[in-house]
């Protein structure tokens, strides 16, 4: 065959595909790969990959923004009556997917059943605050707190809005789509369990509608089948198309990627409770006396040993953000006076001197190896970096079921067992005030404060900070106390924070894609791009 | 007969009994799921309100106690996860598993036996070293790498067939089945090739080996010198005689398939049992995880009953031996 006919040949057959992918895929379908399976239909089952995807259709009164910052959703707007009473106005004509409209016992409804709603998942820890849900009008509701409560709409924006129903809905209903009733952009259309989960369009929904007539999330788990599928065509876009994809795409000039900061922190916990700490000894075996990571300096020592830019450069690949604080840039009360830690070895074996260590002591890091992306690699590489200044450093990874236990119950007593681990949290409603609450603030069971500081971190200081910030009303004196906060963690370093781990996607060159700070894919932010 | 069918359901109900200890005890040890299951900023209170919703506050032998007892009534118990009935659960994902073994199966049996058949009848001949040297390709790379290799090539560089998932299904007989349709043949064929892939090359060396043998017999030599050949000696005299031990294996192999084909299932995204399994142990979905160990373990003690079947079937001499 001849150059010239083989040519006008692949001319002829590139013409006949795209005559026939112009009429099978008449570009208003969506199929999206999506790498954690769905597990429960019901809104109210907290879970963050259930709420990605019923956000297609089921809407909040305050929706977040790509930063995560609270916006009008079906409220139109909210204030604080008074120090324990917040009044949210109910956006008017919206409709729900069975015709009716939108009304304020539905949303004193859905509240109240989340509220109730009994299992483990579930979203009461966001509604705790929460004493009263009155209607004060068609569209007004007025919510009564037990304590004044800032972040309540932040919280509120958590919380499905659904049909009210007379009788109990149990996961059936959802699952089959029979009480699947929302106001989103999409209705529910079918749930394959392990498979795919489908939608249309709302043609009558209130807001701007959508260009995708129907839109499919394909459970792609394996890294692997995701790209396969989004290089094979057979989705438009993938989530979590890590760094280790991003070889594979660069070979082909038909996928574009895009990535954004998610709002999960990688931190080391340090056990500050115990003078005898089961996994630290002195340089040479011995027990010591007196727990090292007490001591201030040596905190700031083993900060001062981490070297962020490189673990997100070798060990991340660029899939992550150095951190300085709990939560990322443009969060509410990210403080931007706190610089990422330098690599400073000097200075740090400096200070294990002055500490009164000169020749280190040895510990060990616990680290899960199944639960974030890169965590055991990154562990390794702690491990190694906390050596180099005289820490001897032993990793040991686990599986995140065994982890999880041992590093709350798993010691003696019922006690939390690790000395040193490194773990995940996630400033889930765009705001520092929580995650410093929940593992900065002391432990106080009764007043619900540092549920999640296991390890006895305690600075007094700092814990009145925080419940001053719990406590007032006016936003801007909240973000100044909430950085206030935040930089006096810094300086004592309570807590290590590593790096913020990205999230990313990989899509269709046609397409764009808008990303969002809590890694969510919704069909939403995917527009059939204008340039191309 | 019925004494024989009596023992086996009792020996199978001690080995149920006995796994449902084992898992029950095994996946206790490795930790409490409410960690992974509460939110992690939850409070104690929140947390032992949790655990005692789920029954896990309770003495782990009267947590086993209430499942015994539950299973007893045909309630295997609701998933942690899920927040459904394990055995729908299980059973929503058995004809996915189940469509794929057979497939696999039927095509190690289609292929593997008529290629065994040719080569062992042939020993010196060309085709034999050539179907010799495949089968030894296909024992020894693993499954995984090859079902990665199907859809770099068949997917990524030649777009025919897709890359994972299963397709439309179509519901025959309580059954969600895609085999009926084109599009679902064309998400079954990779996967059920690459778990097939072992399995072919498996029948194909224990059928070249038996017709050997058995075509060098006096009996066979008898046969011949009596004038029998072509069809008649293949499927009356040598292949009931090479089957006994064929069947055997795929017996004990397609147990292999239902339990096993977890790896063929993550790798192409097919929404069986083996990625349920792996999702439950991750989540210590402990539910789930006995219910799927007893009900694998029910399908293979079945499958090992109708192999004791198919023996009778074929083979007179046993059928003698019985009566």
């Amino acid at each position: 065959m001849s150059a010239n006919l083989r040519k006008k040949m692949a001319r002829f057959l590139s013409a006949i595909c795209l005559v026939f992918l112009s009429l099978t895929n008449h570009a208003a379908d969506l199929h999206i790969g999506y790498k954690t399976e769905v597990t429960s239909a019901d809104p109210h089952v907290l879970f963050g990959n259930n709420r990605n995807i019923w956000g297609h259709v089921y809407e909040t009164l305050v929706f977040q923004n790509a930063t995560l910052q609270a916006t009008p959703g079906l409220a139109t707007g909210w204030r604080s009556i008074d120090a324990h009473t917040w009044a949210f106005d109910i956006r008017p004509n919206v409709r729900f997917h069975n015709g009716a409209l939108l009304s304020a016992e539905d949303v004193k409804y859905s509240l109240e059943r989340a509220m109730q709603l009994k299992g483990a998942r579930t979203f009461r820890n966001y509604l705790k605050d929460i004493s009263a849900v009155t209607v004060s009008g068609p569209l007004r509701i007025e919510i009564k707190t037990v304590r004044p409560a800032p972040t309540l709409p932040d919280n509120i924006g958590l919380i499905a809005i659904m049909l009210r129903s007379n009788k109990p809905l149990s996961e059936e209903d959802f699952a089959s789509g029979k009480s699947a009733t929302g106001t989103g952009p999409y209705k529910f259309r079918e749930w394959k369990h392990g498979q795919q989960i489908s939608f249309e369009k709302n043609t009558d929904y209130w807001g701007a509608h959508e260009p995708w007539t129907q839109v499919t999330f394909h459970f792609l788990p394996k890294d692997a089948a995701r790209a396969a599928a989004l290089l094979s065509g057979s989705v438009d876009l993938i989530d979590s198309a890590s760094s280790t994809m991003a070889g594979i795409f660069k070979n082909t000039d038909k996928i574009d990627t895009t990535s954004t900061t998610s709002y999960m922190l990688q931190y080391l916990r340090l056990d500050l409770t115990r003078d005898d700490s089961p996994y630290i000894k002195s340089a040479d075996q011995h027990v010591l006396k007196k727990n090292p990571l007490l001591d201030q300096r040596v905190r700031q020592a083993m900060c001062l040993a981490i070297d962020r830019p490189g673990l997100v450069k070798m060990i991340m690949k660029g899939d992550a953000e150095a951190a300085s604080q709990l939560v990322p840039e443009k969060f509410f009360g990210f403080n931007g006076s706190l610089t990422v830690p330098a690599h400073d070895t000097t200075t740090a074996r400096a200070l294990l001197r002055a500490a009164g260590y000169p020749r280190g002591f040895q510990i060990s890091l616990h680290c899960s190896n199944d639960r974030y992306l890169n965590d055991a690699k990154l562990c390794e590489a702690i491990g190694q970096l906390l050596t180099q200044i005289g820490i001897k450093t032993e990793v040991r990874t686990l599986p995140f079921a065994v982890f999880a236990t041992r590093s709350i119950n798993g010691g003696t007593g019922g006690t939390p067992e690790f000395s040193l681990s490194m773990i995940g949290q996630g400033a889930v409603t765009g705001d520092a005030l929580p995650s410093l609450t929940t593992l900065a603030h002391s432990m106080d069971r009764a007043r619900g404060y540092g549920a999640n500081n296991i390890t006895g971190y305690s600075n007094n200081e700092l814990d009145e900070l925080i419940e001053q910030a719990s406590l007032t009303m006016d936003n801007d004196q909240r973000a100044a106390t909430v950085q206030r906060a935040a930089r006096l963690l810094y300086d004592d370093v309570g807590v290590i924070p590593l790096l913020f781990p990205k999230s990313i996607w990989a899509y269709k060159k046609e397409l764009h894609f808008t990303p969002r700070s809590d890694g969510f894919t919704y069909a939403m932010n995917v527009r059939v791009s204008e340039k191309k | 007969m019925v004494d024989m069918l009596l023992k086996r359901v009792a020996q199978s109900g001690a080995v149920l009994l006995f796994m449902s200890l084992l898992a029950f005890a095994g996946i206790h040890l490795i930790g409490d799921p409410i960690y992974i299951l509460v939110n992690p900023n939850a409070t104690a209170d929140e947390i032992a309100a949790a655990s005692r919703h789920l029954g896990l506050d309770l003495p782990v032998y009267q947590q086993y106690w209430h499942f015994a007892w539950n299973a007893l009534h045909g309630d295997l118990g609701t998933s942690f996860v899920f927040n459904r009935p394990v055995l729908a659960l299980v059973a929503e994902r058995i004809p996915a598993t189940l469509e794929l073994a057979f497939c696999a199966l039927l095509l190690a049996i289609g292929i593997g036996i008529p290629l065994g058949l040719i080569a062992g009848l042939r020993p010196n001949g060309g085709l034999h070293k050539v179907i010799m040297a495949g089968s030894v390709l296909g024992i020894t790379m693993p499954s995984f790498w090859m079902g990665l290799l199907f859809i770099l090539l068949f997917s990524v560089q030649l777009g025919w067939l897709p890359s994972g998932g299963r397709g439309p299904t179509v519901d025959i007989l309580g059954l969600d089945l895609s085999i009926t349709t084109w599009n679902g043949v064309r998400h079954l064929l990779l996967p059920a090739l690459t778990l097939a892939l072992f399995k072919i090359a498996l029948v194909i060396r224990l059928t070249e080996a038996g017709t050997r043998e058995v075509s060098s017999q006096e009996f066979i030599k008898f046969a011949r010198a009596k004038g029998v050949s072509g069809a008649r000696l293949m499927f009356r005299h040598i292949a009931p005689n090479v089957m006994i031990p064929i069947i055997t294996v795929l017996g004990l192999e397609f147990g292999h398939l239902i339990a096993f084909s977890l790896v063929t299932e993550s790798i192409f995204a097919w929404p069986g049992m083996g990625k349920l399994i792996i999702d439950s142990i991750l989540h210590l979905d402990r539910p789930v995880v006995v219910a799927y160990l007893m009900l694998t373990l029910l399908i293979i003690i079945s499958i090992n009953l109708c192999v004791d079947f198919l023996y009778l079937l074929i083979d007179p001499r046993l059928r003698s031996k019985l009566n």
